[in-house]
């Protein structure tokens, strides 16, 4: 039953409003990405409230936000160590670490996105606003909850490698902008894939698992300590992976103190950006079907 | 095509809308005359399509079903059939009907959240929704963030919800201190108190209200009463779906009669109600028919 397909003007915008049957096309991308804009107020104050729900104000709220990543990490630490038996520390410890970090972000503000939609029941059937403000919040979440883990980063650094600190460390600023994106982008997808299958919540987690493995956190694209680079399966993962660009960047920077090519920052950029409009077009095309289908 | 039928038409429409659409974003002078058209709903038809099975959305039921092409049967609820009707700024609506006859989805396709199926609505000014209490608060907030919350959720700037913000917690009227205390220890009627006072408070052209009317004490029901003749006389616009059609008749200057969807009938509230009790009637008097 296909409904023709209309733009309808100024949905959200102003005081004049046409409603016309719709159910994908995108709405004029100006008025959407400006109301978008002057919604963020909204944006802050309701992560603002999710973050108050989730304790974050309290010092075992902050705590345990440093802890799950900290566990994780140690749980990862010992299976790779042992199964490899190898004499990896002190440098591995960092990569790891700010491996899991910074994936602990992009995994929360993923499956948070994705939830946010399906979750969103009262608010989406009963106000009008540009439903990617919902999404949105939760990548805002994330970056929050990220936040106290820096503290804890900074410290394993000055431990464990002292003297590779260098400005190049600054690279993780415009690196971690570019894993944002990339996990809006995909969050967006996500949170559209949920509304249409309501069992997709349960393989997510599953997914992401598979991409924590699949991005080089767990192993070295290339390992500092020795010069030796990844080789056979390793490499073909790291050639293929979208995200592992983003974390090969945020390796160097952290654990070697060094920049990365500028081939590694293209490809970087331009599957974040991809995967970003990407996303945004497939969620804002779709998402005025959402009131009818959750 | 369109059936434009069961409603006074208004024969300068063409006009009318041409007049909006050269109206600047953002102006909201308010023009005296009352006369013009507001809301225009033109042969909306709404129609949900569920699947009976509920598992019919997931990606399980997909993978299994593949190769067999079996479509997995689809129940279509006409939840809107053709309504078409016209409302002139400051007219205050009733909209009555038994449950299911499509006035909640009438509202929501008001407001924007539900698109038509088909048909067009075109709505002058800005519109505020009550369609459920306190929707976009937040329990564990405290009444004063809420009231920021909801306010915002509405389109507001953090500006314009200071501003108003002592007028709401005034309507509102909660007991010392409450309004610092997180929503989770209000009574549902003091939640229901909050949430009605951001509403009207939000300077809506248009005001949706469903249901709403019940909340609170008897005190507040009297003041909830008043605020709306207010807005009446503001020459707002007010859209009031209820069961309680004792307010209907007070409230209201024009109402609708939907039925599985479809308008049965408009006029004066008085008519309406009258219809509407005399049909619930015969209905009752078959049942009971049966019964015997």
């Amino acid at each position: 039953m296909a409904a023709p397909v209309t733009s309808a003007e100024d949905e959200y915008l102003g005081e004049h409003h046409v409603y016309r049957p719709h159910r994908a096309g995108l709405p004029p991308l100006g008025r959407y990405l400006s109301e978008l804009w002057r919604r963020r107020a909204f944006v802050r104050e309701l992560a603002r409230a999710e973050l108050k729900a989730q304790n974050y104000q309290t010092v075992f709220g902050q705590l345990w936000l440093v802890l799950n990543p900290l566990l994780n990490a140690t749980v990862y630490f010992f299976l790779v160590y042992i199964l490899n038996g190898g004499n990896k520390v002190p440098n591995y410890i960092t990569h790891l670490l700010s491996g899991i970090f910074a994936y602990t972000f992009f995994q929360n503000g993923v499956s948070q996105a994705a939830g946010s939609v399906a979750g969103g029941g009262k608010l989406i059937l009963n106000t009008a606003f540009p439903r990617l403000l919902l999404p949105l919040t939760q990548v805002v979440i994330a970056f929050f909850r990220f936040l106290p883990t820096l503290p804890v980063l900074a410290v394993v650094i000055w431990l464990n490698n002292r003297s590779n600190i260098s400005w190049a460390l600054l690279y993780t600023i415009p690196d971690f902008a570019l894993l944002v994106l990339f996990t809006a982008g995909l969050g967006f997808i996500c949170a559209t894939l949920q509304v249409y299958n309501t069992d997709f919540k349960n393989l997510l987690p599953y997914l992401l698992r598979l991409g924590l493995y699949l991005t080089p956190i767990l192993w070295f694209v290339v390992d500092p300590t020795t010069g030796k680079a990844a080789s056979g399966l390793r490499l073909h993962i790291a050639a293929v992976n979208p995200l592992a660009p983003i974390f090969e960047i945020w390796s160097n920077a952290i654990v070697a103190g060094v920049g990365s090519p500028v081939a590694t920052w293209v490809r970087a950029t331009v599957y974040s950006l991809v995967l970003l409009v990407v996303g945004f077009v497939v969620y804002v095309s779709r998402e005025r079907d959402y009131a009818v289908r959750i | 095509m369109p059936s434009v039928s069961e409603q006074p038409s208004v024969t300068d429409e063409p006009a009318a809308r041409e007049f909006f659409s050269d109206r600047p974003h953002g102006e909201r002078e308010r023009q005296p005359e009352r006369r013009r058209t507001t809301v225009s709903v033109r042969d909306v038809s709404i129609t949900y399509r569920t699947a009976v099975d509920r598992k019919a959305n997931t990606l399980r039921q997909r993978v299994l079903s593949v190769g067999r092409g079996a479509e997995s049967r689809i129940r279509e609820v006409r939840a809107l059939r053709n309504v078409s009707f016209e409302v002139t700024h400051g007219t205050v609506l009733g909209i009555v009907g038994p449950n299911g006859a499509g006035k909640s989805t009438l509202m929501r396709a008001l407001a924007g959240i539900l698109p038509p199926t088909s048909g067009e609505i075109e709505v002058s000014g800005r519109v505020s929704t009550l369609l459920a209490l306190g929707v976009g608060f937040n329990a564990n907030l405290t009444g004063r963030e809420n009231v920021m919350l909801g306010g915002l959720a509405a389109g507001l700037t953090r500006a314009e919800v200071r501003e108003r913000y002592d007028e709401i917690a005034a309507f509102a009227d909660l007991e010392d201190g409450f309004m610092e205390m997180p929503m989770r220890t209000y009574s549902s009627g003091m939640f229901g108190r909050l949430a009605f006072a951001v509403a009207v408070h939000m300077e809506p052209d248009i005001l949706l209200v469903d249901e709403a009317l019940s909340a609170g004490d008897a005190r507040f029901k009297h003041k909830a009463f008043a605020k709306m003749q207010e807005l009446m006389a503001q020459a707002r616009t007010i859209f009031l779906v209820s069961h309680a059609l004792g307010s209907v008749v007070d409230l209201c200057n024009d109402a609708i009669w939907l039925q599985k969807g479809e308008l049965v009938a408009r006029g004066t509230p008085q008519e309406i109600v009258e219809g509407y009790t005399e049909s619930l009637q015969v209905k009752r008097d078959a049942i009971s028919m049966e019964d015997l």
